[in-house]
């Protein structure tokens, strides 16, 4: 695995994130797990709702300070 | 941040406002604009002044209007709904409908129909050029739909494009031509 890990930022509308999933998996199990699957973009929102040192920062500059983990 | 292409439209809107907005909380909370609640991210885009109007995409479809036929304004509209995000394509659509529909009024008004009849057919002329996209007049939610879409509409017509060339006069054309090009 490279290192450090390089991600982008993802621009997704509400509920419609990319997500992996077997194809042999059963949608509905599918369907649970996703629906409040974390990215880069509901994280940002997350922490802004409960932290205000994000206040000022847009969501391109947040990595400058934060680190996403899953 | 990922790249989004403005045809992606909503998608496009809400990256250009994550580059502006800073502590964003949730998706709704960049509706907002001094209090006031918008109900898209491109009208918040437009609230923000982040968007031109389309002023550019009028006075160049001004301008086809004067030395272009029907045909080409029509490829002109297609190609300002597909790739330059108008604000209000109804607008323009109204604007110049009768400059789009020119071509077949002449046959439509002389059988009897009338000017509506001409609009729906130009209508179904522009969802038939979205379709070799796949898009179609419903993906530009101001924009009127046409009436009684013909059953064309349900093939693939990229599929129906691209084996619609007469093989035989292509090859006539090459035989003909090959030989005349320059060799170096």
């Amino acid at each position: 695995m490279e290192w450090p890990p390089i991600t982008r930022l993802v621009v997704h509308l509400p509920g419609q994130h990319n997500i992996i999933f077997n194809e042999n998996e059963d949608l509905a199990v599918v369907a649970k797990r996703v629906a409040h699957q974390k990215t880069t973009l509901t994280a940002y929102f997350a922490y802004n709702a409960q932290n205000a040192d994000g206040r000022n920062v847009v969501y391109a500059n947040f990595p400058a300070d934060h680190v996403w983990k899953i | 941040m990922y790249f989004v292409h403005p045809v992606a439209s909503e998608r496009f809107f809400l990256r250009l406002l994550l580059t502006v907005v800073p502590g964003a909380t949730f998706f709704k909370y960049l509706w907002t604009v001094n209090d006031i609640k918008h109900p898209t991210f491109q009208a918040t885009c437009k609230a923000l002044g982040l968007l031109q109007d389309d002023a550019e995409w009028d006075m160049c479809m001004r301008e086809t209007c004067i030395d272009q036929d029907a045909k080409r304004l029509k490829n002109l509209f297609v190609t300002f709904l597909l790739f330059c995000s108008p604000l209000n394509p109804e607008v323009l659509w109204e604007k110049y409908r009768d400059n789009m529909s020119h071509n077949m009024r002449h046959r439509r008004i002389t059988n009897g129909g009338t000017t509506d009849d001409t609009y729906n057919d130009t209508l179904l002329l522009l969802e038939a050029k979205l379709a070799l996209t796949n898009k179609g007049l419903h993906d530009f939610p101001k924009m009127p739909l046409a009436l009684s879409p013909v059953k064309m509409l349900h093939v693939n017509l990229q599929l129906v494009a691209e084996l619609d060339y007469d093989r035989d006069v292509l090859h006539g054309y090459i035989n003909q031509n090959l030989p005349r090009l320059n060799i170096c």
